[in-house]
């Protein structure tokens, strides 16, 4: 502060910038700080949890009703963890913890630990901080048989591959495969059981005095203006054709709809239940191959967990269309961030260790 | 195999620490020993029926809501074996026996059956960030007891109040550590599974908040000199974060995270 004569003669001080920036410094580095701000980013991610994030206006005030949506929406939790205020404060925190730093980097040799820690959260920080600036995530759908050498990074947006991408088949694989299962109740028989069964085949019932053919699956059922028909192979709508005959006479023709179960659905005999049973599935699993310059450079299969790296991009197993094995959606990822990120996981992990067991540790060895 | 010998072990090892405090100093110590060696045998009756649920369905008891609670017992049960002698209040045994048959009481009320793995779900990082974070929550627990301790005029004459505020401090370390670690298998996990090392899903959020929350307790403590009761109720405030987030997230948000 520098020092100065008022106009009755008195001293006054007069706060000088060096002063400022002394007591700006001081506040960035203090821990007082950092409690504050870890205090409202632990309040701001409360929020975020509870609010459902980016979704439409109407949806969310489906939700939460029109106040309290409306509130979510200009106070900016509705969609907070991609707002850059919420970025900013992130910052905010990296700067506090340099700054802390600097400010006790005499005491380095001391607590090496809480060094190696604030340094790690710096590393995370700035990784996440190149992902925002300069990585890069879209979607590759393809066709087996078929490639692409660029990726849908959104609506109309399309970005270069340094590369051509090929599926050369899409599997899915099951613990349980699809089923249809059928539940047939018929007192003239005495039969109240369930069956598997499969397209084609025909059940005999009742001694075989009776029979039950299971004529046609229909994935995705609607009638159309030519009979009945099905949009897809994606089983949202699954519907069995069956016909039911007695004594040899002729069958007659009925339909079982698996997202319509009618217990009252029959024949003179008895009636019939269906349920789909759309299996469990174990994994995915795109066969790719990768081609530079029309060569093949890479033949792969890429799973859940097991993504391929190539060049600086990452493909990811993402999407099927159920029904459809012709098919497959990739997930690409470039992140550049990603090796200062794991660094930081790692010293992380030390410099938390370090503490625990370092001098003045809670299982200090020393 | 159920956990039903275990249970039967610790409720006979809370029986014994209870008649040890009716009939007082002097005459307790039998009881005490009889206590602890039933937890441990308890613990070696959990550890037998994890391994039989692993091999019989051939992948680790790590991926529901069940299995995970059965774990959290273990990782408690473990600490108490390693731990529980340093616990400064007289005869802790029987809430550290009620804790533990808290958690095995909820266990079995929980979904049972086994199902195969979802495509997710198979990788080694499995094991490593589900058994790392009960570790953590093991911990957080044990240390939440000291701090409940603490609080509780009745429980903590004064001149134990010093050693159970250094018992909740050195486990919430290591609960700290632990969680770390745990985060950051996650995450590594999650770039693997998802193409992403964090998306802000409810699950991960609620252990940033945690993790946050332990972190400005740790920083209290360290800085600005909190301990005993004011300590306490940081401790037990975070371990609120625990709770919500090991079962509020499962039950009352939804998100990619959630398996219940």
């Amino acid at each position: 502060m520098a020092q100065s004569l008022d106009h009755a003669g008195a001293a006054t001080w007069r706060p000088q910038p060096l002063d400022w920036a002394a007591a700006a410094w001081r506040h960035l580095s203090s821990v007082t700080t950092f409690l504050w701000l870890a205090g409202l980013l632990l309040a701001l991610c409360v929020a975020g949890s509870l609010v459902p994030q980016g979704l439409d206006p109407e949806l969310l005030a489906g939700r939460l009703g029109p106040f309290w949506s409306g509130l979510a929406r200009h106070t900016g939790v509705s969609n907070l963890f991609r707002a850059p205020w919420f970025h900013g404060l992130l910052a905010a925190i990296g700067l506090n913890v340099a700054a802390c730093s600097v400010r006790r980097i005499r005491s380095i040799g001391a607590r090496p630990g809480v060094f190696l820690c604030h340094l790690s959260v710096l590393l995370i920080l700035g990784g996440a901080l190149a992902r925002l600036m300069a990585g890069e995530s879209g979607i590759l759908q393809l066709e087996a048989g078929y490639g692409s050498e660029a990726f849908q990074a959104g609506p109309g947006l399309y970005r270069p591959l340094p590369f051509q991408v090929r599926l050369d088949s899409f599997q899915v694989e099951y613990w349980r495969p699809p089923s249809h299962n059928i539940r047939l109740v018929l007192p003239l028989f005495g039969m109240d059981e369930v069956r598997t069964v499969r397209v084609g085949e025909t059940l005999r019932l009742g001694d075989a005095q009776a029979a039950l053919q299971v004529l046609a699956y229909y994935p995705n059922f609607y009638l159309s203006d030519k009979g009945p028909a099905t949009r897809d192979q994606n089983p949202r709508n699954p519907a069995l054709e069956l016909a039911y005959s007695r004594g040899g006479g002729a069958g007659r023709k009925f339909w079982a709809f698996a997202r319509f179960p009618d217990p009252h659905q029959g024949f003179e005999d008895g009636r019939v239940l269906y349920q789909y049973d759309p299996g469990t599935i174990r994994q995915f699993k795109s066969e790719v191959t990768i081609l530079e310059r029309g060569r093949e450079a890479l033949r792969r299969a890429i799973r859940v967990n097991h993504p391929l790296s190539y060049k600086g991009h990452t493909l990811y197993q993402y999407g099927y269309e159920p029904g459809d094995s012709g098919r497959a959606t990739l997930l690409v990822k470039r992140d550049p961030g990603i090796p200062a990120v794991y660094l930081g996981f790692g010293l992380l992990a030390i410099g938390l260790a370090w503490n625990l067991v370092g001098r003045g540790g809670a299982f200090s060895l020393s | 195999m159920t956990p039903n010998l275990s249970f039967a072990l610790l409720l006979g090892g809370m029986g014994a620490f209870a008649t040890g405090r009716i009939l007082g100093p002097g005459k307790d110590l039998p009881w005490q020993k009889t206590g602890a060696l039933l937890t441990g045998l308890a613990w070696a009756a959990l550890t037998a029926c994890l391994i039989l649920r692993w091999s019989r369905f051939g992948h680790a008891p790590m991926s529901n809501q069940y299995e995970s609670m059965l774990l959290l017992t273990w990782c408690f049960l473990g600490l108490l074996l390693l731990f529980g002698h340093h616990f400064p209040v007289g005869n802790p045994g029987i809430w550290t026996s009620l804790a533990a048959l808290f958690l095995l009481g909820t266990a079995s009320l929980l979904d049972r059956s086994v199902r195969p793995l979802m495509p997710a779900l198979q990788s080694n990082w499995l094991i490593l960030h589900v058994l790392v974070c009960m570790a953590a929550y093991a911990c957080f627990f044990l240390s939440f007891l000291a701090a409940a301790a603490c609080l509780l005029p009745a429980a903590s004459p004064a001149k134990s109040e010093a050693t159970l505020d250094a018992f909740a401090y050195r486990t919430v370390s290591l609960g700290f550590v632990l969680l770390t670690l745990g985060i950051v298998f996650g995450a590594v996990w999650a770039n693997e599974a998802w193409g992403t090392y964090w998306s802000w899903d409810p699950k991960e959020t609620w252990s940033l908040i945690t993790w946050l929350a332990y972190a400005v307790a740790l920083h209290l403590r360290r800085a600005r000199g909190w301990r005993g009761r004011r300590f306490a109720v940081a401790n037990a405030a975070s371990f609120g974060c625990v709770a919500f987030t090991y079962f509020g997230v499962n039950y009352l948000l939804a998100g990619l995270h959630a398996y219940v």
